[in-house]
């Protein structure tokens, strides 16, 4: 019996670029930065003072259920809200109906109430601290806003799973469609944590790119790289088995074909090139491809030194023995690093990829790290034939993910 | 006296209709329906405990007090937060 086929219906964005997939798009495609000063507090005494800021006057505050309490919630819920409204609506689906359920990868969630919560208690009392400080902040808040909004009964997931975590939402619901579980999903990522407690907390490690120059940062790929620049976003598909999308007639994007994770054989932080690999060969195996098959990486690079180096070390083991290599591009440079919304993010515009049949350019990059020689990365947005791509996300703790994504047919 | 009482009842309806102004700017509705005996739970479309409790936050910000804890329990009628707000503007004088 032949499986059964996941298909998106429906794309909703939030992000640094814009509030839409056609905004993600066009911003890419015209090598446009989404990077600037950090503007949500006064970021002087950090070394980095640059973030990839959602414009939230964008964000149209639909009225519908919940909407006042909606508006309390930190953003992460606001804007998974907002980017789940957007998908249903593209897809035509009626998530009030039966079959379907909601999954979404959140990493920290609400860490700017938690912030902004213990400086009231402390400043103004105990008794000051709002009744919506812990609904507005736990991560599971932004699935559940979405299945309350929609009137959606069935079963919600929230994974957390550190920078993967909207990657492996996505492949739990990929793994419900074709087990017969579920017709339908809304699953993405969501993560909005530009607050003072994670630039303290990432410049501790090191992590930070201190460039204080907008058009320069982040790097990824390039010889110069120096760390990431914190971003924000949510990116929320409508995922279905292909013959309900089909049977309703909805537009299709593309085909979710194949996903893998796994984890550890390093410290906290660090990416294992060979478990990175695997983690590609995996889901590359899961969607009944070969490696050769693959015409572009949506890598996870963020600009750190090491983890870049180790992601394109992983493609060069999985694409040694192909009969030919893919195009590798990181998005980062225009949108920073959105954390647990990086791979629903990549997976939004590998679709927008399939769809235009360029590969966008991995912007800031200009002088070539000499190990990377033969690895063929998009310094220029590349027009070619684009039926599937690699979708990576990996966290902290080792977790590696990896999606497969296919051209609509 | 008479005028006393005149005054007394002057300053209670500006008292009621500066609370009913700042429900109205808390829950971003016209709410000038509301009277002396309205609910505070049931005549206001959308209201629930957490969002109750916000309320009171607010009006604390709105009129410079601090309310009691568990306050939220006495409050049946708007008059009753009306009384309790006046209450605590004469403690304060």
């Amino acid at each position: 019996m032949a499986r059964r086929g996941v298909v998106v219906t429906g794309i909703g964005i939030v992000c640094p670029l814009g509030a839409s997939a056609d905004d993600l798009w066009q911003g890419l495609a015209a090598g446009r930065s989404g990077i600037g000063p950090v503007t949500r507090f006064d970021p002087s005494r950090f070394k980095s003072r640059l973030a990839g800021e959602v414009d939230e006057a964008a964000l149209s505050a639909a009225p519908g259920p919940l909407h006042f309490e909606i508006r309390r919630m930190s953003a992460f819920v606001r804007y998974a809200v907002f980017a789940a409204d957007r998908a249903i609506e593209d897809s035509g689906l009626e998530p009030a109906a039966d079959g379907g359920g909601v999954c979404l990868g959140v990493s920290m969630g609400g860490l700017p109430n938690i912030e902004a919560g213990v400086l009231t208690q402390e400043r103004r009392g105990v008794h000051k601290t709002s009744p919506f400080l812990i609904p507005s902040l736990i991560p599971s808040m932004a699935t559940s806003m979405i299945a309350l909004r929609h009137g959606i009964g069935q079963e919600q997931v929230t994974i957390t799973g550190a920078c993967a975590s909207g990657c492996q939402a996505l492949g739990h619901a990929l793994r419900e469609i074709r087990s017969g579980a579920r017709t339908w999903m809304i699953a993405g990522g969501s993560e909005a944590v530009i607050t003072p407690i994670t630039y303290s907390g990432l410049q501790a490690m090191g992590a930070l790119s201190r460039s204080e120059d907008p058009q320069r940062a982040p790097r990824p790929f390039d010889r110069d790289r120096d760390g990431l620049i914190v971003g924000e976003a949510a990116a929320v598909f409508v995922l279905e088995d292909r013959a309900h999308a089909e049977g309703r007639g909805a537009v299709i994007y593309g085909e979710l074909a194949g996903y893998a994770a796994n984890s550890g054989r390093e410290d906290i932080t660090g990416i294992s090139a060979s478990q990175a690999a695997a983690c590609m060969n995996g889901a590359i195996a899961d969607a009944g491809l070969t490696a050769g098959d693959v015409d572009c990486v949506f890598a996870q690079a963020s600009g750190m030194v090491q983890g870049d180096a180790a992601e394109l070390e992983a493609v060069r083991l999985v694409t040694a023995d192909a009969r030919r290599r893919p195009v590798v591009t990181s998005i980062k440079g225009n949108t920073g690093y959105t954390f647990g919304a990086n791979g629903p993010v990549n997976l939004a515009a590998a679709l927008m990829a399939l769809r235009h049949q360029v590969v966008p350019a991995t912007l800031h990059l200009e002088k070539t790290d000499p190990s990377f020689v033969d690895v063929d990365i998009a310094r220029e947005p590349r027009p070619t034939e684009v039926n599937r791509c690699v979708v990576n996300a990996f966290g902290f703790g080792g977790i590696k993910t990896s999606l497969i994504v296919s051209r609509a047919k | 006296m008479q005028d006393r009482q005149e005054e007394r009842g002057q300053a209670d309806r500006e008292l009621f209709e500066r609370v009913v102004r700042h429900v109205g700017e808390f829950v971003e509705a016209d709410v000038s329906y509301l009277t002396p005996d309205s609910h505070l739970a049931s005549s206001i479309e959308g209201m629930s405990s957490l969002k109750m409790i916000e309320m009171l936050l607010y009006m604390e910000d709105c009129f410079g007090l601090d309310f009691d804890e568990g306050v939220v329990d006495k409050f049946e009628k708007v008059q009753d937060m009306v009384d309790y707000i006046r209450e605590l503007q004469e403690i304060r004088k």
